[in-house]
Order: structure tokens, then C-alpha cells, then sequence
């Protein structure tokens, strides 16, 4: 029998018969870790963390069912998991950084603590290492502080040692009510975020590959202190704790009863090694995105920085200029702006979104993608996790003229309800303006193949290929947001054709 | 049967298990789990022998219900898992010489888990082979069995002078239209429902057949391909067919490679497999 014929290995596996004729069981390797997600989800869904509905929805959506005063339920056909959990979940296995917020006693801080236990932590290491908040709260309680025997006898700097705090280099950080962390530590917090790494006395402690969570009592910075811009950047996802239904008040009695909280119930089946966590995170990474699912993000996260009235030179029309000019998109969205604010979507923003927001989309979407146990995004992937990538990203303009029509005042209240719509607002428009970015896409694909060898005669061919897609666009069309990111693009390609020509002619002249 | 080590495996599985089942756990500890130690005991083996296999036995089970390979009687599904745990093993530990039982159990594991993971086709020749009667004892031979016929190419190719085989694909779905087929291994092919198609990522309905002599019906193969063939009018085989039996006639679809040919009718619940002649 041909010795590559697998089936002859069946009898092989992980059970052993000992010579004290006990079975052995070695451990599973964990081939299928997505099934571990799930299974993870589940059990924290069903025995830990009361879920009243499950947003993150997916299949066909029947019909609304609907009552005369416009309220609408709407019911889809697939799998639906809740955001308060999966998103923190996602978070974990992609070792980014999450902000829970909602009102007191809604999870925040037992959904972190779940996490940091999945992650294989134990409950006392989590116990301990959990950074609660408070408006005492120093740079030496946070990261820890030189010996003090050292700072006696130090001649030097390097001769003092510091005795940094044990939680900077777990797996899993909370830190609970960030909100109330005094403005000096937040900085201190900050760089141990956006660096990984903290100083002190010449002395640094690195983080290590890490996630984190950060809960806060509401997300308007209404804590002791206002919370820094750059803190609050570095944030990649928001979720949203939910509201307690009464229906659910048995499971309450039924843990009350039995002196049991969910911490101390976590199956060691759905614990991650470090290994396995590891082992997800570079798959995750190898979760295909499809040309066609990366057009319609970049579609609709391009447009949002795009202001028209920003500035009359044409590079300069974006949010950007308008901040640093310390103006604001409602002071000059108005009339004179020929633009329909109904339509176009950079009337609803006040800014637009940095390559950090571009950057946790895509990872957060392959993540979702990886734990619904697919190979490659799926445009609804998108559209789910959008919304909570980009809640504390994005500032509405209230005062523009969107927010007039009937019911869309509302979106101003839920962030999520905002974003969605706006993307779908995005993902209705695509279609008409796909076209003219395929063309776009075709002259940088050539491009992209490099000049090398390329003579000039070619070259004065692209360029008049490029300039004539440019006057078909800014003569032909409305400049809005997406038809304003293709000229400038178009416009880089001009510039790099022309570059290359100059130095081509000189190179002949010589 | 000491309770302790029932409770005690128990209250661990409980702890590490997501989808422990206890309801199942009472099931095989008062049905099949009793009757190992009846027939353990009626062997006349040494007691420390008996309660150590005994215990390898509920400790293995308790991870097969906590993994989801064993399933209550109520589920309406079986598995290779269920068949060895409730039935082989009960009934066929006791008569294997006593140095082979620890291994037999570790074979059982082995095969049960790896099965698991292994194409749905393979599963039912298995489930169907030891459920005709195969014992714990002859699993190795039975795997090494199915891997030579299974798996590898078969040494006689077709001929005109082949064997032709009707099989009832309808016995275990009354409703079964044998529609489209494809081969999944040398000798096993996968019939689909005419009508039951896969749509909108849902399995088609299908069953699946083992080509071999005799041919074996694998019973429901959930299959998400849709297999296009038609009939290939210069297959010889097939006029020969048409002429030795005047039932196969108006064929539907087909599927064929160097060792088997099987067809399906345009009015009938039949499938019709060519196999090579005996040397």
C-alpha cells in the first residue's frame, strides 16, 4: 500500500494506549481556532453577558414591520451576534484597542474582564492588573517607580532601577474609567498606547503585542477630565453597552442565587493560549480583501474629507485646511455651495478620517471575517463593522442641512444608526461613479508597472490619456468628494508621468 | 461502576466543557457504560483491570460529549463516535484479549476523532460498514481495507464485458430523484436530487454510493456542488449497457472515469453503475 494514502493513518491520533494499559489523551492542537471564536462568542453570549438583541445582522432583510407612528423592526434571514460582545472579541484577537462606554452596572468592565480571561489570564492576574481611574491616579501608580534604595545610593541615572508595575506587559490591559484619569497620567498613558513603550529615569518598559480595553462612563468626555484628542485617536473601535431587559430578570435571580459570577465559570475549552492567540492573529491577517470590497471603502471613507469651500485651490479642499484654519465645516456648508447636501455625504461630517481609521477598518473587517470562518471580506463585513470603527472618529455637522429633512434629526443621537446610513447612502452612489474609477484604476495599474524602459513617446501618450480623464472629470462632472479624490489621484499620476518625461528629455539632451 | 469517578469526571467536564451535555452523560453512564461493565464482568477479568478500562471508557466519553462527537439517542444523527461508544465497544472490549483493550479504545478514539474531520462520504462507509456487523477487533483490518478500495485506484480499469449494478438510491429518501452525479473518490460518487439543488449556499440533496462489489449505498451526503455533465454519446459502454439490459434506457446524467461509470434514468429512482468484470 502506497505509504502516502492517508487513510491508513486513521488509526493514528491523539489517544495512546499506555503500557499500564491506560488511555492517554494529548491535548488538541486547535486546528480550526475560528470554531474556538465561536464557541467563545457563544458562551459568553449565552452564560455571561446578557444580550437583550443582537445587532451585527446579516442575510436579506424582510420586510420592516412597522406601526403607523414610523417605528420599524427589521428582521434578517442569517446570523446576528451582538456588538458588546463580538466587537470586544475582535479586539482581543487582533491585539487593538477598544473603548466600551454606556451608563453604569451595563457590562463594561465584566465584558473586559471576560476578554482578558479568554485571552488565558487568570482571574487574580486580571484582578490585579486592572487600572481603575481616579483623579489621584499618577504617573507612579500607573507605570510603577524607582527603588528607592536605588535613588539613595544612584550616582547615575542607569544605576537606578525601576520597579515597573506588572500589568504593562500583559496580553490584555484594561484600564477602567479612562475618563477620570487625571490629564499629565493620560499623557503618560498615551505614550504607552500610540508607542509601546513608557521612559522613566533613562529606563523603558515595553508593552509588548497587546490588547486593550478602556471603559468610560459615557462617551462625551464627561468624566473628571476632559480625556486628550490624541488618546482618544489612538482608540480603534467604540462599543456600546446595552440596556438591561427585564425579561432577562431570572437569569439575574438564578446568579444571585447560586453566589456565582460568570468570571469564575469560564470553560477552560474557550481559554486561548498565547500561542493559539498568536497563531489567529497572523491568520487573520491572511484573510483575503477583494479588489471589490476595498473600492467600496475607499469610496466611502475618501469622500468624507472633501470640503468644496475649504479653499480655491483645488489640493486644499479638505477638512484639514478648514481646522487648521480654526473653522468649521457648519460656518461654510451653506448655500454657496452648489453641492446637493441631501446627496453628498461631506456635508454630514466635520472631519474626515486619518490612514489609522483606514488601517482598523481593514483589520477589524478581516477579523470579522475570520471569525464567521471565511477566507475572504465580504462587503457587509464592511458595513458592519464600519459604524464602530469610526464612532469616535467622526463629528457630525449638526447644522447642516441634511439633519433638516424629517427623522434624520434622530441620527444625530446614535452614531452607529449615522454611520450606517451614511455608508449605505455611500454604497448607493457607488455604482453610478464605479466607471469612472475602473478608468482611473486601469491608467494606475499601468503606472504601478513601473517606468523602467518606458520612452517618451509613451510616456506624452499616458499623460494626454490622464489629462483627458482629468477634463472629463472636472469639466463634465460635479466635483464632489469621490469625483475630487480621482483628479487628485489622476493629478499625482500627471505629475509623475511629467516628472519622468522632464528627466527622460534631459537624459536625450545629454 | 464507582459513582465517584462519574461525579468527579463530571464536575470537571462541566467546568471545561462549552457544550457539556449532562442529560447524555446519565444516558451512556446508565446504558451503555452498565453494559461494559456487565460484560467486563462476565469475562471474569481481574477487577483492577475492569474498573481501569471502565474508567478509560467514561473519561473518553466524557470528552466525546464535550467535544460534540457523541450524540443522544434523540438526535435523530449518528455518528462513528456514537455507533463505537453505545454499541462496539460495549459489546466487543470484553471478548478482545485483555493486552489488546487499552489499545482498541485508543484505536476507537483515534479513528472516531479523525473521521470527524474527514469527507461526510467516508464517514457513512464507515458508520455503514461497522454497523453490518464489523467487531472492535477487526477495525484495523477494516481501515486498511477501506483505504486500498477507497482511495486508491482500482487495478482493473472498465471494459465492455463489465458488471452492471442496480442501486435503489431511493431507500432512505422515498422522495430521491437521482438527478446529476460527480465522483468524489475513485470509487464513490455523489447522486444528486433533481430537484433538491443547492441554492443560496444551502446543500443540495444528495447520496452518496460506494462503487464497490457489492455496491454500497452511503445514504445523505450533504454536497454544495453542482455537478454538470450530460451524457457523453461516445462512451461505447453505454450502447453496451442499453443492449444487455433494456431497462437502461433515456439516461439523464452521467458520470464516468477509468474504473466506474454510473447513471442515472430519466424515469427511474435507480442508479446504474458499470463495474469492471471479475478477473
Amino acid at each position: 500500500m502506497p505509504a502516502e494514502n492517508p487513510l491508513t493513518r486513521l488509526l493514528q491520533g491523539r489517544a495512546r494506549a499506555g503500557p499500564d494499559m491506560s488511555v492517554h489523551l494529548s491535548e488538541r492542537d486547535g486546528a480550526n481556532l475560528h470554531d474556538k471564536m465561536r464557541q467563545a462568542y457563544w458562551w459568553i453570549v449565552n452564560n455571561a453577558v446578557i444580550c437583550p438583541y443582537y445587532d451585527v445582522e446579516y442575510g436579506k432583510a424582510a420586510a420592516p414591520l412597522k406601526n403607523a407612528a414610523g417605528d420599524e423592526v427589521v428582521l434578517h434571514d442569517s446570523m446576528s451576534y451582538s456588538s458588546f460582545v463580538l466587537i470586544p472579541m475582535l479586539t482581543l484577537f487582533t491585539c487593538r484597542r477598544a473603548l466600551l462606554i454606556g451608563g453604569p452596572g451595563r457590562g463594561k468592565t465584566t465584558s473586559a474582564i471576560l476578554m482578558a480571561l479568554v485571552g488565558g489570564m487568570t482571574r487574580d492576574d486580571v484582578r490585579r492588573s486592572i487600572q481603575r481611574g481616579h483623579p489621584q491616579l499618577s504617573i507612579a501608580d500607573l507605570l510603577g517607580s524607582p527603588l528607592p534604595s536605588d535613588m539613595m545610593k544612584a550616582e547615575d541615572m542607569s544605576q537606578i532601577k525601576v520597579g515597573w508595575r506588572k500589568w504593562i506587559g500583559q496580553r490584555v490591559k484594561i484600564i477602567d474609567e479612562y475618563n477620570r484619569i487625571p490629564t499629565k497620567t493620560q499623557s503618560a498613558l498615551l505614550s504607552l498606547m500610540a508607542e509601546g513603550y513608557a521612559e522613566m529615569f533613562d529606563q523603558y518598559v515595553y508593552a509588548g503585542r497587546s490588547s486593550w480595553f478602556l471603559t468610560a462612563n459615557d462617551d462625551a468626555g464627561g468624566g473628571t477630565f476632559q480625556v486628550i484628542e490624541a488618546l482618544k485617536d489612538r482608540i480603534d473601535v467604540v462599543v456600546r453597552a446595552v440596556p438591561f431587559n427585564s425579561a432577562f430578570l431570572p437569569t439575574l435571580l438564578a446568579r444571585l442565587e447560586a453566589n456565582q459570577t460568570p468570571e469564575e465559570m469560564v470553560p477552560t475549552e474557550i481559554v486561548f493560549t498565547s500561542d493559539e492567540l498568536e497563531r489567529i492573529f497572523k491568520a487573520i491577517l491572511l484573510v483575503e480583501l477583494p479588489d471589490a470590497v476595498r473600492e467600496r471603502l475607499s469610496y466611502f471613507l475618501g469622500q468624507l474629507d472633501f470640503c468644496r469651500m475649504a479653499s480655491p485651490q483645488f489640493e486644499s479642499k479638505s477638512k484639514d485646511t478648514l481646522r487648521l484654519a480654526g473653522k468649521t465645516v457648519a460656518e461654510i456648508c451653506n448655500e454657496q455651495c452648489p453641492l446637493d447636501k441631501k446627496v453628498h455625504l461631506c456635508t454630514q461630517t466635520e472631519n474626515g478620517v486619518s490612514a489609522r481609521a483606514y488601517q482598523t477598518c481593514l483589520h477589524f473587517t478581516k477579523a470579522l471575517a475570520y471569525f464567521r470562518g471565511h477566507a475572504e471580506v465580504e462587503a457587509e463585513d464592511l458595513r458592519q463593522i464600519i459604524p464602530w470603527v469610526l464612532h469616535e472618529k467622526l463629528v457630525p455637522n449638526a447644522r447642516s442641512a441634511f439633519f433638516e429633512a424629517k427623522g434624520r434629526r434622530a441620527l444625530l443621537q446614535d452614531r452607529v444608526a449615522w454611520i450606517r446610513n451614511m455608508f449605505d447612502m455611500a454604497m448607493e452612489e457607488y455604482p453610478r461613479h464605479e466607471p469612472v474609477r475602473k478608468k482611473v484604476r486601469v491608467l494606475r495599474a499601468e503606472l504601478d508597472k513601473g517606468l523602467q524602459g518606458v520612452d517618451l513617446k509613451s510616456v506624452e501618450k499616458r499623460i494626454g490619456q490622464v489629462t483627458q480623464l482629468m477634463d472629463q472629470l472636472v469639466g463634465k462632472s460635479e466635483l464632489s468628494g469621490p469625483v475630487y479624490e480621482d483628479v487628485i489621484h489622476l493629478k499625482s499620476m500627471y505629475s509623475r508621468y511629467q516628472n519622468y518625461a522632464h528627466w527622460l528629455t534631459q537624459n536625450q539632451a545629454r | 461502576m464507582t459513582g465517584d469517578i462519574v461525579s468527579e469526571l463530571e464536575r470537571a467536564a462541566r467546568r471545561r466543557f462549552v457544550r457539556w451535555d449532562g442529560s447524555l452523560w446519565k444516558e451512556i453512564v446508565g446504558g451503555p457504560a452498565r453494559a461494559l461493565t456487565d460484560s467486563l464482568h462476565a469475562a471474569g477479568l481481574p477487577e483492577a483491570h475492569s474498573s481501569s478500562l471502565l474508567e478509560n471508557y467514561l473519561r473518553l466519553a466524557c470528552e466525546g460529549i464535550g467535544l460534540g462527537y457523541l450524540f443522544p439517542t434523540s438526535a435523530g444523527a449518528t455518528s462513528f463516535f456514537t455507533l463505537a461508544w453505545t454499541r462496539l465497544i460495549p459489546r466487543g472490549l470484553a471478548s478482545l484479549p485483555p493486552e489488546r483493550q487499552a489499545a482498541a479504545l485508543a484505536d476507537c478514539w483515534n479513528l472516531a476523532e479523525n473521521l470527524e474531520s474527514s469527507p461526510v462520504w467516508l464517514r457513512r462507509m464507515f458508520l455503514r460498514l461497522c454497523d453490518g456487523g464489523q467487531t472492535l477487533g477487526s477495525l484495523p483490518s477494516l481501515v486498511a481495507d477501506v483505504a486500498r478500495r477507497a482511495l486508491e485506484p482500482p487495478d482493473q480499469t472498465l471494459s465492455e464485458a463489465g458488471e452492471i449494478a442496480w442501486i435503489a438510491v431511493s431507500d432512505e429518501d422515498r422522495c430521491f430523484l437521482p438527478g446529476a452525479l460527480h465522483f468524489v473518490a475513485p470509487t464513490v460518487v455523489c447522486v444528486h436530487d433533481r430537484l433538491r439543488t443547492a441554492e443560496e449556499g444551502t446543500d443540495a440533496v444528495s447520496v452518496g454510493v460506494w462503487l464497490s462489489k457489492p455496491a454500497l449505498a452511503l445514504g445523505p451526503m450533504p454536497c454544495k456542488e453542482a455537478p454538470k455533465n450530460g451524457i457523453d454519446p461516445d462512451f461505447a459502454l453505454l450502447e453496451d449497457l442499453a443492449r444487455r439490459d433494456r431497462r437502461a434506457a433515456d439516461w439523464f446524467d452521467m458520470a464516468r472515469n477509468e474504473w466506474r461509470a454510473a447513471v442515472t434514468l430519466d424515469t427511474s429512482q435507480f442508479l446504474v453503475a458499470l463495474l469492471p468484470a471479475e478477473p
